[in-house]
């Protein structure tokens, strides 16, 4: 009888696991969903120097690695900008780009997860330039990235390295600085000690 | 409740003052209330637009990376607000993103549909839509709803306040007002007052003190004025209402006198009308007596028969009054006449001679008045009658006779007429009828010495030429007096003849052969006038006397006739007709002009003597003369008036 009642209850669990996996799917569908909607809101909550955005027609938003957002591009692929044309570029990832210099030429770098073992390269051959560069990857903020993505209560967020911010001569709306989860200080030679931002 | 036109003027004052304060009142509050009213709202509508303004700009990142959180706390920041009682903001696609819900907001507010960016005010709450853009898209949208009660609710309170306010300020308006009406009513209420006094005590000695110089202070003066002419006025008429008593009883006084007057006057009226009436009498008496008197055909003893029967009447007692009246022996006298003691008398006379006499007597006793029992009218009265007796008695004699008389003059003057028409028609037959055998003598004469001519001795013949002669003589005179007689028998009416044309007229016929056989000339030296005659007469008249000139010619002297005129006395004309002959002497001036008259034998000049006694008649019968002037061997004048119009004397 016994295993009758345990098999009833793994075959509720599996059922449960089974009618779970497709929710998990979708959930990790919205997710980057949202993130590609923050990628083109932080566009507009980011301001480029001007004698960076002098001649250029269009803002380009660079995907560097295996890009989870597969369609979730689409809604904003033809939209204009800030007056301008938004570009989606991708590159599979570091070592097939074959002039580096490119990724200091785009506004908004994205770094995926499959890129991790190159942050500190992209993140130096950014240098120079004024690239808002955004990733997932833990470790990012520290390496000299901008903007990482962290999950809050199972909802997006976001943390920011004011200092890759100034460094990069970027401007960021006090708006989005007020809506970072973290706002993250780099502290040469010192440790960079995160400050906590109250609500 | 009083009306309008019943309010005293203190009333009304009051009422105006009050009515005009307080709608000055209630329309400058009400005024002021729905200003700030307006006001009030505007300034929700901007403030909660701004404040949306806040949020949607605050909350734009919260938005776009869904941070409800963030979002909260922005719309938290509403709480400062008290009307706002509900907020929230939709994302893109409409959907409720956060809400804001004031904690004391019992009631459950349900967010309407967002459409873009309006305000909207329903039922007692304001909606105000305020669209979130970022980089020019929409990505969401504020709502905020304001609660308007608030507001209200402020109106109320100022309504209220207004209220109290507005009966405040009537209260202190209505005892200021009744206080500082009296300026103007008082000095009215004084003018009224008076003015009863004056209109019920008639006393216009009365005066109204004045304290402004307003109209009032004017109506005031007029007043016065007024009441002083009146009083003027009334003191005249009480003074003229004395005088006219007096004048009144003065006339009244007259009046008496002169009704006195009248009475005496009347008592005097009737004796002298009674006086009138005994003169009446005596009149009528003496009227009877003259027509008595005049009467034609009544005898002498009739006058005197009806006379004393009249007198009686003429007397004051004529019942008592008996008359007689004696006259030539006989008497005449009422049926009761006797001889009394009371008797009067008077005596008729005839031609200075007594006749007779009048007695009248009463036949009782009388009073004596005067001097005897008769008036003194009455004894006149009695010398009248005796004296007009008399008269009547000389003119009736005198009549008589005259009478007598005229009937035998004009016996007489029928006689004569008579025999004059007899005489005349004798004249007229004898000539005509002598005329026939006279013309058989003169003819058969003719006749009978033509037969015998030469066979007659010379005496014979001699006989015969006389006999024929005195027959032709004969027929002329005959004709003469034929002539004469148609003068006054055969007249023809007057017209206007002219003298002239008659004297030229004879020169061509009836005197023409004469004047051949003479050599003689009929000359008019100047324009005789015309007359108003009878034409054949005057033919006759003019041929008569130019013949006549011609006829009395000296020897050996060719006549020469002029015939003029002059004007004469009174219009009349005199004509002329001079001649150049033998001349009359004066003392046979007046004889030529008679029948059969000649101053010549017919042996020297021929002529019947008839013709100038023609020439008198016709003159006469026209009213005029006719005369001759004369110098013996130089020539005569004679002449003739007539009158040249048609005032003439008729024959």
């Amino acid at each position: 009888m016994k295993s009758k009642v345990y098999i009833l209850i793994v075959l509720v669990l599996a059922s449960t696991a089974m009618l779970w996996l497709p929710y998990a799917q979708a959930h990790e569908n919205k997710e980057y969903s949202i993130k590609a909607a923050f990628l083109y809101n932080f566009i507009k909550f980011v301001d480029w120097p001007e004698e960076f955005d002098k001649n250029k027609d269009t803002i380009t938003l660079t995907i560097i690695g295996e890009s989870p957002f597969a369609h979730h591009f689409d809604p904003i692929k033809d939209k204009k900008i800030k007056n301008k044309k938004l570009r989606i570029r991708y590159f599979e990832g570091y070592e097939e780009i074959e002039d580096k210099s490119v990724l200091k030429e785009c506004h908004l770098l994205f770094v995926c997860l499959s890129e991790r073992e190159h942050l500190k390269e992209i993140i130096k051959s950014t240098e120079g330039g004024c690239v808002l560069t955004v990733s997932e990857v833990e470790g990012f903020l520290e390496a000299g990235g901008v903007i990482r993505f962290v999950m809050h209560d199972k909802k997006v967020g976001f943390e920011i390295n004011i200092t890759a911010v100034e460094r990069n001569k970027l401007k960021i709306r006090s708006q989005l600085l007020r809506l970072a989860k973290k706002v993250v200080e780099e502290k040469k030679p010192k440790e960079s000690e995160p400050e906590e931002k109250e609500d | 409740m009083h009306r309008l036109q019943d309010m005293t003027i203190k009333q009304k004052l009051v009422a105006i003052i009050m009515l005009t304060s307080g709608v000055i009142i209630l329309s400058t509050i009400m005024a002021f209330i729905i200003w700030e009213q307006i006001d009030a709202r505007n300034h929700l509508i901007e403030d909660t637009q701004s404040h949306a303004g806040i949020i949607a700009e605050n909350c734009k990142a919260a938005l776009a990376f869904s941070d409800k959180q963030d979002a909260i706390e922005t719309l938290a920041a509403l709480r400062v607000q008290d009307s706002i009682i509900f907020a929230c903001i939709y994302d893109k696609e409409g959907e409720v993103f956060v809400e804001y819900r004031r904690k004391e907001m019992p009631e459950k507010i349900y967010p309407p549909e967002p459409r873009g960016s309006y305000s909207a005010y329903k039922d007692s709450y304001l909606s105000v839509f305020e669209e979130i853009r970022l980089d020019g898209e929409v990505i969401g949208t504020v709502y905020l709803q304001d609660d308007m009660r608030k507001i209200h609710d402020e109106l109320k309170r100022n309504i209220l306040m207004v209220v109290i306010l507005l009966l405040l300020s009537l209260t202190m308006g209505y005892f200021l007002s009744l206080r500082l009406q009296r300026v103007i009513s008082g000095p009215i209420l004084k003018l009224a007052e008076k003015a009863k006094v004056v209109s019920e005590q008639k006393d216009y000695s009365v005066r109204v003190s004045k304290q402004s110089n307003d109209e009032i202070g004017l109506l005031i003066d007029s007043f016065n004025e007024m009441l002083g002419q009146i009083q003027y006025r009334d003191s005249a008429l009480v003074d003229s209402k004395e005088r006219l008593e007096e004048r009144v009883e003065k006339r009244t006084a007259e009046l008496s006198d002169a009704n006195k007057q009248l009475l005496t006057n009347e008592k005097n009226l009737k004796q002298t009308n009674h006086k009138l009436g005994e003169r009446v009498k005596e009149l009528k008496c003496l009227y009877g007596l003259s027509q008595l008197i005049e009467g034609d055909d009544i005898a002498l003893e009739e006058i005197f028969q009806e006379l004393a029967e009249l007198i009686p009447s003429g007397w004051q007692y004529p019942e008592i009054t008996a008359a007689q009246i004696t006259f030539e022996g006989q008497r005449f006298q009422t049926n009761n006449f006797r001889k009394t003691a009371w008797i009067q008398s008077a005596d008729i006379k005839v031609y200075s001679q007594k006749a007779g006499s009048i007695e009248v007597c009463y036949l009782k006793k009388r009073p004596v008045i005067d001097e005897g029992p008769f008036l003194k009218e009455e004894r006149n009265l009695v010398d009248s009658i005796a004296q007009a007796l008399s008269v009547a008695v000389e003119r009736k004699q005198t009549e008589e006779a005259l009478k007598n008389l005229n009937r035998d003059l004009t016996i007489a003057a029928e006689k004569l007429e008579e025999s004059n028409r007899e005489l005349k028609n004798f004249v007229y037959i004898a000539s005509h009828d002598l005329k026939e055998p006279l013309r058989k003598v003169s003819s058969f004469g003719g006749l009978l010495k033509e037969s015998f001519k030469g066979k007659l001795d010379e005496d014979d013949q001699e006989n015969l030429d006389f006999m024929i002669d005195g027959a032709d003589r004969m027929s002329q005179m005959i004709e003469g007096l034929l002539v004469y007689s148609k003068v006054s028998t055969k007249g023809v009416p007057f017209e206007l003849v002219d003298l002239n044309e008659v004297v030229e007229q004879l020169k061509g016929m009836e005197v023409a052969v004469l004047l051949e056989e003479t050599g003689g000339t009929v000359e008019v030296p100047e324009r005789l006038p015309k007359v108003e005659a009878d034409p054949v007469q005057m033919r006759q008249l003019l041929q008569n006397l130019i013949v006549n000139g011609i006829k009395y010619r000296r020897e050996g002297v060719k006549p020469r006739i002029v015939i003029g005129a002059k004007p004469a006395d009174n219009g009349q004309v005199r004509i002329e007709v001079q001649d150049n002959g033998i001349g009359i002497k004066q003392e046979y001036y007046d004889d030529v002009f008679s029948m059969f008259r000649r101053l010549y034998s017919r042996q020297k000049y021929e002529g019947t003597g008839i013709g100038l006694a023609v020439c008198k008649k016709i003159v006469s019968r026209h009213g005029g003369q006719i005369g001759v002037e004369s110098k013996p061997g130089e020539g005569s004048t004679f002449w003739f008036i007539l009158s040249r119009t048609k005032e003439m004397a008729v024959l």
